[in-house]
């Protein structure tokens, strides 16, 4: 608690804790707008949209070494980095191979997004303290029959991501038969 | 690294582990859970019936609500908007249909005082002695004890007793439901708030359960709010479609208190498996006590709900309840029988979606416990 004091000389009681938490709850949402906003599936979102989005995202913390999902389980939906590093892998004869190290803004797993509980085709491990933003199947699905414009949008935005995932493993995919040939 | 490689061989080599003892205590909790529920239930029963309303309401009027969000209507006026259509018709209801209900159901409950079963017994005996000579010995019944008109008349007198106190307690019911201030507060609060607030409440409890078993939970909280969503609205759909069904042909038929018959229809409906069956006892009772002739009364009130039974199970259930709730028939018996015995017609009600939700959990939750890997 502290007392402050205004221009005319009154003085009023302020709850400085509470202040302090709605600061750093604005502050917050304002930090996981603008970290969003760098995604190409939230970008440049009207705010009735963000507002609607917002109360369908899932915070979650990981500690490091922790694991978020494991290759082969159900899949539910896919995670936005705000905080930390996400190592990607899978295991391939019996040995880890990493396929990505991801940072800030960066997003995995929305292939689950798309087929319900499909088994995840890597493993993510939080490589340090991390912050993610999960969003998931069933919200997508409610945001279709809620907010269908908006649905649509996500939905358009999943398949570019996905083909270009497709276009850029087809050109590995290349550069590794000529490598053969 | 290697710690991760370790992990995910061991768990890929874990051999399927099913303990007798890990099931035994699942049974026991279910059995004492159970046990308790029975013991609490006349302490708690008030506060029970105005959560299953408020979650049936909640569940109904949803999708309404939803709808009204998706043209960009705030939810709160949204849910506003919708309390003030229900509370309008709730107004004409009352006005209008409650009062010939009321009196539909007394009157009812006086004829049934006033109506000798045992003249119309005998009238109907003869009737059917003079067509038919020798029914008695073609329905395998004792011609002696065909003439004796004791026992069964007895037997009818004492179901002409028991309807008659149903129907008064019944039309009590109805005439006082709207004094019954407690409910009438506390089921449209209670709904407002689920309504407004259940799905950041849901997120929030959720957003509390360890990363572990998160993904899961999510998926399981969404499989049973399907499975109660769909059963609950479904039902609520059906038996509105056979109690209006009931009502229009029973009136077509000419058959008295047709409004009281076709909401018992529909309500009864609510209750799985011995529900329509239970709606033969006051539909044929009527049909006998006041319909002239006895005979083609009763030929066109058994034609009639056997077509409304036929289009329910044939059309509604298949489409409303199947798709939600796929419960085996026995199981079914069983659970019904057991809700009535442990708290009465809401027992028999919610026993349905209580199983499918508990079927649901229990089979996926131990799916879901190997493909996430928490055992």
């Amino acid at each position: 608690m502290a007392t402050e004091v205004n221009e005319k000389g009154s003085t009023r009681v302020v709850n400085t804790e509470w202040l302090q938490m709605s600061d750093d709850s604005k502050r917050s949402r304002k930090e996981t707008h603008r970290i969003l906003e760098n995604t190409p599936f939230f970008t440049e979102l009207p705010k009735a949209d963000w507002r609607q989005l917002e109360t369908l995202f899932h915070h979650r913390q990981f500690e490091t070494n922790e694991t978020i999902f494991y290759e082969g389980t159900p899949g539910l939906g896919m995670y936005v980095i705000l905080d930390g590093k996400v190592r990607i892998l899978s295991n391939k004869n019996g040995r880890d191979v990493e396929y990505a190290l991801l940072e800030q803004g960066d997003f995995f797993g929305e292939l689950s997004l798309v087929e319900e509980e499909h088994p995840r085709s890597a493993t993510a491990v939080a490589v340090s303290p991390t912050r993610l933003i999960g969003f998931f199947r069933p919200q997508l699905l409610s945001l279709l029959h809620t907010r269908p414009k908006l649905g649509v949008v996500l939905m358009e935005r999943l398949a570019r991501s996905i083909a270009k995932r497709l276009r850029e493993s087809n050109k590995l995919l290349e550069q590794h038969e000529r490598l053969e040939d | 690294m290697s710690d991760l490689k370790t992990d995910m061989a061991t768990v890929a080599q874990q051999p399927v582990v099913r303990p007798i003892w890990r099931r035994l205590i699942v049974l026991l909790f279910s059995l004492l859970a159970a046990y308790l529920f029975f013991k609490a239930y006349n302490l708690i029963s008030d506060i029970v019936t105005a959560v299953v309303i408020s979650v049936v309401l909640t569940y109904v009027i949803r999708p309404l609500m939803l709808a009204l969000e998706r043209q960009y209507i705030p939810r709160v006026a949204s849910i506003l908007g919708i309390f003030a259509i229900i509370t309008g018709l709730l107004i004409l209801l009352i006005t209008f249909i409650v009062p010939i209900l009321v009196d539909e159901i007394q009157g009812l409950a006086m004829n049934l005082q006033q109506i000798d079963i045992s003249t119309q017994l005998s009238k109907l005996r003869v009737w059917l002695d003079s067509k038919y000579s020798g029914l008695s010995t073609i329905i395998g019944i004792d011609p002696e004890l065909w003439k004796q008109e004791g026992p069964t008349a007895e037997l009818l007198n004492q179901l002409k007793g028991y309807m008659s106190n149903v129907l008064e307690t019944s039309g009590n019911i109805l005439s006082g439901a709207f004094n019954f201030v407690a409910l009438a507060i506390v089921v449209p609060f209670l709904t407002f708030f689920m309504l407004r607030d259940g799905d950041s409440f849901a997120k929030r409890i959720i957003e509390k359960v360890p990363n572990r078993y998160f993904e899961m939970t999510l998926s399981l909280t969404h499989k049973v709010d399907n499975t109660m969503g769909d059963y609950l609205r479904g039902i609520f759909i059906e038996s509105l479609i056979v109690g209006g069904l009931s009502w229009i042909f029973f009136q077509i038929m000419g058959l008295k208190f047709a409004l009281v018959l076709g909401v018992v229809a529909g309500l009864l409906n609510m209750i799985q498996f011995f529900g329509p069956m239970l709606t033969y006892i006051p539909v044929l009772l009527v049909t006998a006590l006041t319909y002239q002739p006895v005979w083609a009364g009763i030929f066109w009130a058994i034609v009639i709900n056997l077509s409304v039974q036929a289009l329910d199970n044939i059309v509604l259930k298949p489409v409303v309840i199947s798709r939600s709730v796929n419960v085996h028939p026995v199981a079914v018996l069983l659970t019904v029988l057991v809700g009535g015995k442990l708290a009465g017609a809401l027992g028999m009600f919610i026993a349905v979606p209580v199983y499918a939700i508990a079927h649901t959990v229990i089979l996926d939750l131990y799916s879901h416990l190997k493909a996430y890997r928490v055992i």
